[in-house]
């Protein structure tokens, strides 16, 4: 069963068409990583799924249900990590959590939930006093209150440090382990890389990749560069070596080339560089970083 | 229905805050230093009369400042209720949860509602001491009821700027349409209702008089304002609670003084109504 089904949602704000058109399916229980440039439409297409805004057309289903007309029934079973969102500076965190738990009805107790996202020890302190990474993390806690079967985090990284951001992920991954579907949106790619499924890629309100980090990869293709060490670099070798079919990109440093090729091409580039005269003392290769392939996708250059 | 848990969170959250400290201890001055003016220095003229000021007479002296003081209150302790969340963010923490917006608005109503009672009861807690050690004869029950009026007043006013507060999408337009509409209830609504009554009679005041359709229109009119209709309820019970009532049974239904009960139990439901429905179908 698809946890989340969007299909043809369109919204747009005055003239700004946020949405169109978009299509996604998360499937139960996997970690799915939502990218996209700021202002892409990742926030908007959270906040149809939560009901905070209604599309002007398109069906949007949560956990099998009508994400409008069944809101309150998706949102008992979701635990939802806002963006731009803020907390009660009156309440102590012990009552924010005790707020989720009397909202949704579960019984929990709220303080193994605070243990659990590191704030056991500021249980009673009012969250008015509280940075923005412990903001969020009182708003994780919210968010695990009643063992969702969904968890929605909008830009859950934002004002955590690095040391947040590894104990966020251990969160999700012992969710996920738990059967949870975890849909997560971030404008850094690098921040999804390691615990998701499958990421897929907005860009201006429409849905231009879904694939395995592998996957895209491998789509977008090219994607690895030759590097080699030679003795001395011979006159005319990068217009030689580019001639060459397959051979899109080549850099000089020094004794160093780095040539940005298809994988069937990199031994002729080695052995044209030597028919030149060079001497290869060594080569490797590279593979393309993942933010030339996030931008790959979202700066229209496949 | 999660109503409960928002009310109870928002009656946590706004009690804490320091501006219902003050206009506790504002309103508290106020009914002790009211008590006192009214028996004291200005007792009403029928106490003059009968050289004693009762509960009733005390009563009559306050209603009319506490039709001014009470909507203040209320304006201050609502206003912020729905649009301060939206300003903040803190609703897309609030809707996240499983609360309909439904619950949201009544628990907000709730909760402000809870607020401005207890500074209203701390207040007239206060008041009712110095009452009783001046006042000449003085009935608990009659000062009771009266509090109980003046928060249902209270609540009247919670309604409306939470109605407010859930229809505009910024603090400072919810506070700017509250206090608006206080000013329309307290200064404009007579003459409106006038203006009303003179349009309708052919832009005249010619040949209005008690009795016909026009003139029953404008004394329609009058008691739908909210703060007539406290002022009215107020006195109709107290009148009757001393016995000293003028019965008037021959006046139709909307013109009899119980009927600032039913206005003033409109004036709850509708704005909240009216402020829901629009909450309901917009953006976040």
């Amino acid at each position: 069963m698809a946890a989340i089904e969007l299909d043809g949602v369109e919204k747009s704000f005055g003239d700004v068409r946020a949405l169109r058109g978009l299509d996604l399916d998360v499937q139960d229980g996997e970690i799915f990583g939502f990218l996209g440039p700021n202002g892409a439409g990742k926030s908007t297409t959270i906040n149809v799924l939560l009901d905070f805004i209604r599309p002007d057309a398109g069906s949007v289903r949560v956990l099998g249900r009508d994400a409008r007309d069944d809101s309150v029934a998706v949102r008992e079973r979701t635990g939802v990590l806002p963006e731009g969102f803020d907390v009660y500076d009156r309440l102590t965190a012990r009552e924010h959590v005790q707020f989720a738990i009397d909202s949704k009805g579960a019984d929990d107790d709220p303080y193994p939930l605070l243990e659990r996202v590191g704030l056991a020890e500021d249980a009673g302190r009012k969250a008015g006093g509280f940075s923005t990474g412990m903001r969020q993390r009182l708003a994780l806690a919210m968010a695990l209150v009643g063992d969702p079967e969904l968890l929605v985090l909008d830009e859950p990284s934002s004002g955590l440090d690095p040391n947040g951001a590894r104990e966020l992920r251990e969160i999700v991954e012992r969710e996920a382990a738990d059967g949870t579907t975890v849909f997560f949106s971030s404008h850094i790619l690098g921040q999804v890389e390691a615990v998701c499924d499958r990421v897929g890629i907005i860009r201006e309100g429409e849905l231009v990749a879904v694939d395995t980090i592998e996957g895209l990869r491998e789509n977008v293709g090219g994607g690895s560069t030759l590097v080699v060490e030679v003795d001395s670099v011979p006159e005319d070798a990068a217009h030689r070596l580019k001639s060459l079919d397959g051979v899109s990109e080549v850099t000089v440093d020094g004794t160093t080339l780095r040539i940005t090729c298809e994988d069937d091409v990199k031994m002729d580039a080695v052995s044209e560089l030597e028919t030149l005269g060079a001497d290869v003392s060594d080569f490797s290769t590279e593979e393309a970083p993942l933010e030339d392939l996030f931008a790959a996708y979202t700066e229209g250059e496949q | 229905m999660s109503w409960q848990a928002v009310a109870e969170k928002d009656f946590r959250d706004a009690i804490r805050s320091r501006l219902l400290i003050v206009l506790t201890l504002l309103f508290t001055l106020f009914s002790a230093g009211a008590a006192y003016l009214v028996t004291e220095i200005d007792p009403p003229q029928q106490a003059a009369f009968t050289g004693e000021v009762t509960t009733v007479l005390l009563i009559s002296g306050l209603v009319s400042a506490t039709a001014v003081f009470i909507p203040i209150v209320s304006i201050a302790v609502a206003y912020r209720s729905l649009a301060g969340e939206r300003d903040s963010g803190s609703l897309k923490l609030l809707l996240s949860l499983p609360n309909s917006r439904l619950d949201v608005v009544l628990g907000k109503f709730v909760g402000r509602s809870g607020v401005v009672a207890v500074a209203l009861f701390v207040g007239f807690a206060v008041g009712i001491v110095v009452t009783a050690s001046l006042a000449d004869a003085f009935s608990p029950l009659e000062y009771v009821v009266f509090v109980g009026i003046s928060m249902l007043f209270a609540f009247v006013f919670i309604a409306i700027t939470v109605g407010v507060s859930a229809f505009t999408s910024s603090t400072s337009r919810a506070a700017y349409g509250a206090f608006g509409l206080f000013v329309v209830f307290q200064f404009l609504w007579s003459s409106l209702a006038q203006g009303v009554a003179y349009a309708v009679n052919g832009f005249s005041f010619e040949g209005i008089e008690e009795g016909d359709a026009v003139f029953e229109l404008f004394q329609v009119l009058t008691i739908l304002d909210p703060t007539a209709a406290y002022q009215q309820g107020t006195l109709w019970v107290v009148r009757r609670l001393a016995d000293s009532g003028e019965s008037t049974p021959d006046l139709a239904f909307y013109l009899q003084d119980w009927f600032g009960f039913i206005v003033m139990a409109l004036w709850i439901v509708v704005p909240l109504a009216i402020g829901y429905t629009r909450f309901e179908s917009s953006d976040l």
